[in-house]
């Protein structure tokens, strides 16, 4: 189905798959396997484990390209539906998309909103740009649904996103609740020194783009989890030896442990910060394995996003 | 003898000499101190960090001018809700102290440097590597300077800017072996996406040298998407700080013509602060 820009983007939201326009998609089509039919499935397996209404900003999760009504010939997970992983996607011969995080850049991937992100930019939108045209018309040429499966996968107890990062890491048997935290659980784990913990996380996720702040010989015990902003790693930096995060902001984090340290205060003491696709992608790859059971019919496979970054080699 | 200087003429003569900041400029002017402050020299520090302010005292200068904010309020989306938090926040509470102790004033102009013209900051770092920034429109509103350079690669240039800037976590997104002849030149955060849309309007630029942008938003993910759509660009992101430190030392060497007698320098060059593993 060919949607006009106008339409496009207002996608068909998963709050209205739950008031029924689902129903009349299952009513019609029995013999095949629909998009929003896989999606029905797995917000049905998310309501089972947690009342939906519970969750705020469930916006998130809509559809961000093509009809819903397609069939489905197979279904990719990714962290994040890069040009890339579409291309890949149809080298795989399938043509449904799950993905973590948005499609266009934005967190509605409301392209039409971008003009207001900042006001010291010129109104304009990127609903006329090439790499914008260039990825839709990639979708529309190939048939392809993409599908964002962000905060409802949130919602799954325990996190599957946490749960993936922590098998990863290895640390699965050293959490410990924490329950004040914006993530609610933190790893005890054998104490060492920074620069070992630090090289053990890049180890684990296979990047050498993990970027450190402290002592390198800072004894780490005590492991705060984070997400992004300065706002979000408050508690767990006044918490904990280290917190490790992904995508931080240098310029709101960075003065923080800065100061932090000049004042001499017993805390901040330290930061691991990677990639937000290395922190979060490994749920993905454990995804199909969740939702094979749901969805028998089709094909489903993991595709990765990639660590968006290289870096020099290190001096001695 | 000093110029008898307020804080408030301090501001007008900037202004006077510069133009209005941008109206809708978050979290700027003067954010501690007030306008009958006596003026008694200035620190150019582009993060009024702890390290700044003991500086700022020990030489005996009371004002810094910066572009951050002393309590980590950048602005847009990441402060939202972020004031309410720091509110008993340890770290806050004493640099405030600090502060106070001394009754510094700080004064955040960061969207006065960015509307004044020839582009400042971003010329800055373009000619702390080496390039020649090439006029641009003067109505343009965008902080971007172009710089034709001898043919490189992302490679080789990643590690020149690495060796210049005395930087060591740059960050790179493209091919290694891309060659890049003309190159874009972004002071700070990078963002939102229509800066990198805007910046890839000029159809033969290879590269985007930045301090940072974000990730998944308005973004890295840009980029990369660009490179699979066919054109030919890379990103490298050389780290916030290390990206405005030049434009801070242009800034100090003017406001010494612009306010001549007053006691002004420019804070040392921070260390950069993260390591890789």
């Amino acid at each position: 189905m060919s949607m006009s820009r106008r339409t496009f983007g207002q996608g068909v939201g998963a709050t209205m798959l739950l008031n029924g326009g689902l129903a009349r998609g299952l009513a019609t089509a029995p013999e095949r396997l629909t998009a929003e039919q896989v999606v029905q499935r797995i917000l049905n397996k998310v309501a089972s484990e947690k009342p939906i209404i519970q969750f705020p900003g469930l916006d998130t999760d809509s559809f961000k390209y093509g009809d819903p009504a397609t069939s489905v010939t197979g279904i990719v997970l990714t962290f994040q539906a890069t040009f890339e992983v579409l291309k890949k996607t149809v080298q795989a011969k399938k043509n449904f998309v799950i993905s973590h995080e948005r499609m266009f850049w934005e967190q509605l991937d409301d392209v039409r909103t971008l003009k207001h992100d900042t006001p010291f930019e010129p109104a304009d939108s990127l609903e006329t740009e090439g790499v914008f045209l260039a990825k839709r018309r990639y979708c529309e040429e190939n048939g392809l649904v993409v599908w964002r499966f962000h905060n409802h996968q949130h919602m799954l107890r325990p996190d599957p996103i946490i749960a993936g990062l922590l098998a990863r890491l290895g640390w699965q048997g050293y959490v410990v609740p924490v329950p004040q935290q914006m993530i609610a659980i933190a790893c005890s784990i054998p104490e060492a020194p920074l620069k070992e913990v630090a090289r053990h996380v890049a180890r684990s996720i296979d990047s050498r783009n993990v970027r450190v702040i402290g002592d390198p010989n800072l004894p780490v015990k005590r492991v705060g989890l984070g997400a992004h902003k300065l706002l979000e790693i408050l508690k767990p930096l006044q918490s904990f030896d280290v917190v490790l995060m992904s995508e931080p902001q240098d310029c709101d984090a960075f003065p923080y442990l800065r100061d932090g340290f000049s004042l001499g205060l017993p805390h901040p003491k330290g930061l691991i910060a990677i990639p937000h696709e290395r922190f979060e992608e490994w749920a993905e790859q454990d995804a199909p394995a969740w939702l094979r059971p749901l969805v028998p019919e089709v094909p489903i496979e993991f595709i990765s996003a990639g660590d968006p970054y290289w870096v020099l080699p290190s001096k001695a | 003898m000093l110029p008898e200087m307020t804080c408030w003429e301090l501001l007008d003569r900037l202004h006077w000499m510069l133009g209005e900041r941008h109206k809708d400029a978050m979290y700027e002017g003067v954010i501690t101190g007030g306008d009958d402050d006596t003026v008694s020299g200035i620190l150019v520090a582009n993060e009024p960090s702890v390290e700044a302010i003991r500086l700022a005292v020990a030489t005996g200068k009371n004002c810094i001018l910066c572009r951050e904010h002393p309590f980590y309020l950048y602005g847009e989306y990441l402060s939202v809700g972020l004031a309410d938090a720091l509110a008993d926040d340890p770290v806050v509470k004493a640099k405030r102290q600090l502060i106070e102790d001394h009754h510094l004033l700080i004064i955040r102009l960061a969207a006065l440097w960015d509307t004044a013209r020839p582009k400042w900051f971003s010329s800055a770092l373009a000619r702390e590597l080496g390039w020649q920034p090439e006029a641009g429109d003067p109505g343009d509103q965008w902080t971007t300077v172009y710089c034709n350079i001898p043919r490189t690669t992302l490679s080789e240039l990643a590690n020149f800017a690495s060796a210049r800037l005395e930087a060591k976590t740059l960050r790179m997104v493209g091919d290694p072996n891309q060659p890049i002849a003309r190159v874009a030149v972004i002071h700070g955060f990078a963002f939102p996406t229509l800066v990198l849309n805007h910046t890839l309007q000029d159809p033969v630029v290879d590269c985007i040298v930045t301090g940072n942008t974000p990730e998944v938003d308005h973004c890295t993910t840009y980029i990369r998407d660009a490179i699979t759509a066919g054109r030919r660009i890379s990103l490298v992101q050389v780290g916030y700080d290390k990206s405005d430190y030049p434009g801070a030392v242009e800034l100090t060497k003017w406001l010494k013509n612009a306010l001549p007698g007053m006691p002004i320098e420019v804070q040392p060059p921070p260390q950069e602060l993260c390591w890789l593993a």
